[in-house]
């Protein structure tokens, strides 16, 4: 769906990019919350003064993402992964069926940006260049993140 | 199998998890909700700075400085904030009315160096998930001449946030490790901090940038509660900071974001004062009741009471536990702060604290 001018109309870019998004909002939030954070973020966006003017619209939505993640607060995947455990999978909707604690337990050490940084890294392959410009940080602060996830994650790495 | 590889494997598990995009959202656009502020603690400061000049309540050098709770007592809303000090750890001191001043390091044979720093730690089944604020007494040592002067206070925060430097289990330095206070200066109630440019670029993200302004804020503020504090970088005055644009354009202070703490945190070390291990804080809970235990090494509660804040249910009050020094074994022993949750019953904002053996921690800071 492209408009006359040759840009994507808000629902090409949302179809576009939704996928992705979500797979980056689980990395921060896990799957329980991840199509929230994306609606939220994705409503944020577009109707943001700036977004007509924004010429890398996908850069825009991750950070969009992760600030919506911030927001959305790094202790509800705890809260999450206390009620999953006291409730029993069998009684959690989708996709609870397909949830792996091991790895929700070890995401849930880590910070939100340390969360990004992990997967931008190490899930799109990104430079720490690259990953900054995706957070709206600095390559040093990358770097910092990931030695710090690193760390928290040693144990379960070692 | 490579660290590296593990982490890959850990990413493609978690996105094997991902659900499906939700669809595409037509609506209105809606306005997250952030929470409701809770009631500025303005007046808390002020009521409790006006009790004490009109009662002529002593107010206690810290060096001293700990506020004057009661050995054994369970309870204490008195607003006794520290107005002056020096960066030595908390001893029995004398009652004399303090005098402002500007120097804080005692370097001891250049190479030691003991002050307060409020690091952080993570409460456990915290519903909000800010961090508690902790300050902790620590003697770092480093090479000869690190510490040489009083503007290496705070450079001392940067030495603890190095990689190399471990700090005390279950606790954290929001603070990166290349953010330095250049200098600082302490006149007429106001702090003035010079930072590096390092300090611009926060600590990456909201709730990491407010906790590391914190951090620096009560740290610099140590010597006078009430003080505000201006950042600068290069003699300007820094207008926003972080990733998150947070305006520093007017002064901040000990309340400006103390919204983003747990809602029990501590304001002072926990020390030893006259047979009583004194513990104070702020807190902003449930009808202002908290509830304080003593564990010993095993991790076993040997004591537990309840005691109350100056206020609660949605504003910040002071609290004060006189905990008996019969109770603690430093180097062993902790002290565990909570609150009940109103649903449940259970242990919520939990915070533990563990005593040092000779009140202080002993650190080594890195390269």
């Amino acid at each position: 769906m492209i408009t006359a001018t040759g840009v994507m109309n808000d629902e090409a870019v949302y179809r576009r990019y939704s996928e992705e998004l979500t797979r980056y909002a689980t990395g921060l939030v896990g799957p329980f919350d991840a199509p929230d954070v994306v609606t939220d973020a994705c409503l944020k966006a577009f109707a943001a003064r700036s977004w007509p003017g924004v010429v890398d619209r996908r850069a825009y939505l991750y950070k969009t993402v992760l600030t919506v993640a911030n927001d959305h607060h790094r202790r509800t995947l705890s809260r999450r992964l206390r009620e999953m455990k006291v409730a029993g999978r069998d009684h959690l909707p989708d996709p609870a069926a397909s949830i792996d604690l091991e790895v929700l337990d070890a995401v849930e050490r880590l910070s939100v940006q340390q969360r990004a940084a992990v997967f931008l890294t190490y899930w799109e392959d990104l430079t720490p260049d690259d990953v900054g410009a995706r957070m709206g940080v600095s390559a040093g602060t990358v770097k910092r993140h990931l030695a710090r996830a690193r760390k928290r994650l040693g144990e379960l790495l070692s | 199998m490579s660290q590296e590889r593990k982490i890959r494997q850990l990413m493609a598990r978690l996105v094997s998890m991902s659900p499906e995009p939700p669809p595409y959202p037509e609506q209105t656009p809606v306005v997250a909700d952030r929470g409701q502020r809770k009631p500025s603690p303005a007046l808390v400061f002020t009521v409790a700075a006006a009790l004490v000049a009109m009662l002529g309540l002593p107010m206690l050098l810290f060096t001293g400085g700990e506020p004057p709770i009661v050995a054994g007592s369970s309870t204490t809303t008195s607003a006794t904030l520290p107005s002056s000090t020096t960066s030595q750890p908390p001893a029995p001191s004398t009652t004399t009315t303090p005098t402002p001043t500007t120097t804080t390091s005692e370097p001891i044979d250049g190479t030691v160096w003991t002050g307060v720093v409020y690091l952080y730690q993570e409460p456990e089944n915290s519903f909000v998930g800010n961090p508690a604020l902790v300050p902790l007494v620590l003697e770092v040592a480093a090479e000869p001449g690190t510490f040489n002067d009083h503007s290496e206070f705070t450079g001392a925060l940067g030495v603890l946030a190095d990689a190399g430097t471990a700090l005390p289990d279950g606790f954290e330095n929001a603070i990166p490790p290349d953010v330095r206070v250049v200098d600082w200066a302490l006149e007429n109630g106001s702090v003035r901090a010079e930072m590096n440019e390092a300090f611009l670029d926060g600590a990456g993200g909201l709730l990491a940038d407010t906790t590391m302004l914190n951090q620096l804020i009560y740290t610099l503020t140590w010597m006078d509660a009430g003080a505000s504090v201006e950042f600068t970088v290069d003699g300007q005055a820094v207008q926003a900071f972080g990733s998150e644009g947070i305006s520093l354009a007017e002064p901040v202070d000990r309340e400006t974001f103390i919204d983003e703490l747990s809602p029990i945190f501590l304001t002072h070390p926990i020390s030893e004062f006259e047979s009583a291990y004194t513990v104070n804080g702020f807190a902003n809970t449930f009808e202002a009741s908290l509830t304080w235990q003593v564990l010993d090494g095993a991790g076993d509660v040997i004591h537990e009471e309840f005691t109350t804040a100056s206020c609660g249910t949605g504003c910040w009050g002071e609290f004060g536990v006189g905990v008996d020094s019969d109770l603690i074994v430093p180097g062993e022993s902790s002290i565990r702060l909570l609150t009940h949750s109103a649903e449940d019953g259970s242990p919520t904002n939990v915070i533990t604290v563990p005593i040092p053996e000779e009140g202080r921690w002993q650190l080594s800071a890195g390269t």
